[in-house]
């Protein structure tokens, strides 16, 4: 069984905490309690992986996330579907640690059961295709595509 | 056709035939194409090894059957090569396997029965911490009980060691965690100090050793000491010379037995005994005690009954008539046998013995004289044996005592003869005649002797009889004196002095008078056993009256009276004086009180 370290980034508030709580234990909170530093997840994906999931705090909180970074074998970068405000933070993320480019990712647009406030534009797609390799759109809530997602940057990253 | 063929054949290529020919033999021919290939395998096995370097490994498979085969086919010889290496490890193993057990023993034969496990089971109940723990907190100092191996990267798990199931379950969440802590201590805290080193997990201690590529994560129970931090800082560094590769090698993380190996040599565990070896070992001295109290209370009461015995040895052995033949104890009794003459007095000999014994006639002097004795049955004598020589010494009351058996003394064994100094017991009679001989009796005293008394009658002066009869006194047990009036020399004369004779008729005395005159004279007597010279003095008197010739012719007749009186109750004219006293003048009253005669004594 092999360990892959894959991280959550995102702006704060988008859902990182709640997409791996759904993930990892099937289990969502309307409650919104901010992650401080990181908090680690584990989920054994199948006989061979194992996924040690790095949630860490929202980027503009948390300064010192550099270093939680090294060795991910993935990243999941988190949008809030209905707050473009979090796709531009994924720019302020990459300008400050350029060296994520290289790594395996794919891109979470959340919060989607949320329908009527989704504020999305097709610009949004392009610059999310330029950062991830795949871009999957989920509800912690509902638990749509959080499975799939995950399933979908393990196979990136084996 | 085909005939045409072959000899078309032949024509056209006769030489190239013969030429395989050649070839064909030199491959059947296994010796010469042995050596053909022989000379070019060298080069090609390098240029394959070179081309294809799998093919090494290949080269060096080992066919484990063919090892097997060949082993059971050369035993003997695998044995003779290997023994002289696996002996010694085999010595080894099996030492410390036997050490192993010992201290397994001894720990579960310490907790088992000890009254220190005894205090912890109680402990256990009453508390409800459970056993193992109280075992562990009394007697482990440290235990290091889960060991992780995380990369220092990716904070991935590289290697574990430890118990499954342990305090801390997901060991790659724990890894993760850690490592990011690890990470946000050396970047938000201080980035010289090299970040966390330990952290407390309830009861358990972790600590963290930073390696170049790897950490290392160690729960600890109990009290670590620094030393054991050296440990394992050494056991990091080592870690990362040996498996280098595999540290950056992320295929072989979490499966790499012989890491796995390395990390479980460092799951130390110390017992507070390994310091205190004075501890485990049992407390000898009391049991020394008890077995030297035993030793001695055993040598000391042998000692005791040893002495005892030779004690009753000696009572028996000193015993005159008894031959003591065993002395045997049996329980708190002994049991003397041996030979006992019949007169032999056994009577001072302990009640710790049981005599068992067979009669004899005993010729010890002792027993002889004993014999003698019981024979002549005579209170008060002296028996004496010597050489078979009996001497009767003492004396006998009655002369006639015993005399014919005396004679017969020399019937009885052992006597050879006899001598009889008894002496013939003295009369009282014999006695005081002796007694008298030497002692003069004191005038007047007369001394009787009757039925074993001396009676001592009569009247005498104190001065004379005193001395004597304390000499007689000494000389007989019984002296009775009540008959005997003792006068002192001063009351006689008193008396005298103080004696009157009235003595109105001056012509005759009567027996009144005669009486008064016997009193006087008596003590008189009484005085000169003392003294000889002594004189009495008569003293006639008148009251005067009528006329002074009358008066003086009576004082004349009375002294002459009394003086024929004493004379006539036997005193000598010697020893009387008389001492007239003349009328010189009448009295004209008549007083009879002046009427008489006075007595006194005289030097
Ligand atoms: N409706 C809806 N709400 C969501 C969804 N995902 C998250 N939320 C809510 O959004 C809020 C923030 O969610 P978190 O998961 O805590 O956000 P985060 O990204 O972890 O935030 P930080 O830890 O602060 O960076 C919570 O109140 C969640 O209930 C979703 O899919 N749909
Ligand atoms: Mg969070």
């Amino acid at each position: 069984m092999k360990s892959k370290k894959i991280c959550m980034i995102g702006r704060f508030a988008v859902g990182k905490t709640s997409l791996v709580d759904r993930f990892v234990k099937n289990h969502f909170a309307e409650k919104y309690q901010t992650t401080v530093g990181v908090a680690i997840s584990t989920k054994i994906m199948d006989e061979t992986t194992k996924l040690i999931i790095w949630d860490i705090a929202g980027f503009e909180q948390e300064n010192h996330y550099k270093p939680y970074l090294r060795g991910a074998h993935g990243i999941i970068y988190v949008v809030d579907a209905t707050e473009p405000e979090s796709i531009n933070t994924l720019d302020l993320i990459l300008a400050d640690s350029p060296e994520l480019a290289d790594k395996p990712a794919v891109c979470f647009v959340n919060k989607t059961d949320l329908k009527d406030d989704i504020k999305w534009q097709d610009s949004f797609d392009d610059k999310l295709n330029d950062i991830a390799k795949k871009t999957i759109w989920t509800s912690a809530k509902t638990g749509e595509n959080v499975e799939d997602g995950f399933a979908e940057l393990n196979k990136i990253i084996q | 056709m085909s005939e045409d063929r072959e000899k078309l054949k032949q024509l056209l290529l006769s030489e190239e035939i013969a030429e395989i020919e050649a070839l064909r033999k030199l491959l059947e021919d296994q010796q010469q194409f042995s050596q053909k290939v022989s000379e070019v395998l060298d080069r090609a096995t390098d240029i394959t090894i070179k081309n294809n370097p799998k093919f090494q490994k290949k080269f060096s498979k080992i066919d484990s059957k063919a090892y097997v085969r060949a082993i059971k086919a050369n035993k003997q010889t695998f044995i003779d090569a290997l023994l002289p290496i696996i002996g010694p490890m085999i010595r080894q193993s099996v030492t410390n396997a036997i050490r192993r057990f010992v201290a397994d023993v001894n720990r579960a034969m310490e907790l088992g029965l000890s009254a220190k496990a005894l205090k912890w089971r109680w402990q256990s109940l009453t508390t409800g911490v459970p056993f193992a723990e109280l075992v562990f907190n009394n007697t482990i100092e440290y235990q290091v009980q889960q060991i992780f191996l995380i990369d220092n990267e990716t904070g991935l798990l590289i290697e574990y060691a430890g118990q499954e199931g342990a305090l801390l379950q997901d060991k790659d969440a724990m890894s993760a965690m850690l490592t990011a802590i690890q990470d946000f201590v050396k970047d938000s805290i201080d980035n010289e100090s090299g970040g966390l080193s330990a952290a407390e997990l309830g009861d358990k201690l972790l600590w963290l050793i930073a390696g170049n590529k790897a950490n290392l994560a160690i729960v600890v129970k109990g009290a670590p000491t620094n030393r054991l931090r050296d440990t394992l800082t050494d056991a990091c560094e080592n870690i990362h010379i040996e498996f280098s590769d595999d540290l950056v090698n992320q295929e072989t993380w979490n499966n790499n037995p012989e890491l796995k190996l390395q990390l479980e040599q460092i799951l130390l565990t110390k017992t507070q005994s390994d310091d205190q070896d004075s501890d485990k070992t049992i407390n000898w001295w009391p049991w020394l005690l008890i077995i030297i109290g035993l030793f001695g209370w055993y040598f000391w009461s042998n000692y005791r009954d040893q002495k005892n015995q030779q004690q009753l040895l000696e009572q028996l052995n000193q015993t005159p008539g008894f031959v003591l033949q065993s002395l045997i104890k049996d329980g708190d009794q002994y049991i003397a046998t041996g030979l006992k003459d019949p007169s032999a007095d056994l009577s001072h000999i302990s009640n710790q013995i049981q005599i068992k014994s067979t009669p004899f006639i005993s010729l010890e002097d002792e027993m002889i004289a004993a014999r003698a004795k019981e024979y002549l049955a005579m209170d008060g004598i002296h028996i004496h044996a010597e050489n078979g020589v009996v001497t009767l010494s003492g004396t006998k009351s009655k002369p006639t005592d015993s005399s014919e058996k005396f004679d017969n003394l020399v019937l009885l064994p052992g006597i050879k003869s006899g001598n009889n100094q008894l002496t013939q017991q003295q009369s009282i009679e014999e006695k005081l005649a002796e007694f008298l001989d030497n002692n003069p009796t004191p005038a007047n005293l007369k001394i009787t002797a009757a039925q074993n008394t001396i009676a001592v009658t009569g009247q005498t002066m104190s001065s004379l009889s005193v001395p004597f009869l304390e000499l007689l006194n000494q000389h007989f047990d019984q002296v009775n004196t009540d008959s005997l009036e003792i006068f002192e020399t001063e009351n006689l004369k008193k008396q005298i002095s103080q004696s009157r004779l009235p003595m109105v008729n001056p012509d005759r005395i009567n027996d009144e008078q005669k009486l008064i005159l016997q009193t006087v004279v008596q003590a008189f007597n009484l005085l000169m056993t003392e003294n000889q010279q002594l004189k009495l003095k008569i003293l006639p008197r008148s009251d005067c009256q009528g006329t002074i010739e009358e008066s003086n012719k009576n004082i004349n007749s009375r002294g002459e009276l009394v003086l024929q009186a004493l004379l006539d109750s036997g005193l000598q004219p010697d020893d009387v004086l008389s001492e007239i006293v003349y009328c010189d003048q009448t009295q004209n009253e008549v007083n009879p009180d002046l009427l008489g005669v006075w007595f006194e004594v005289k030097e």
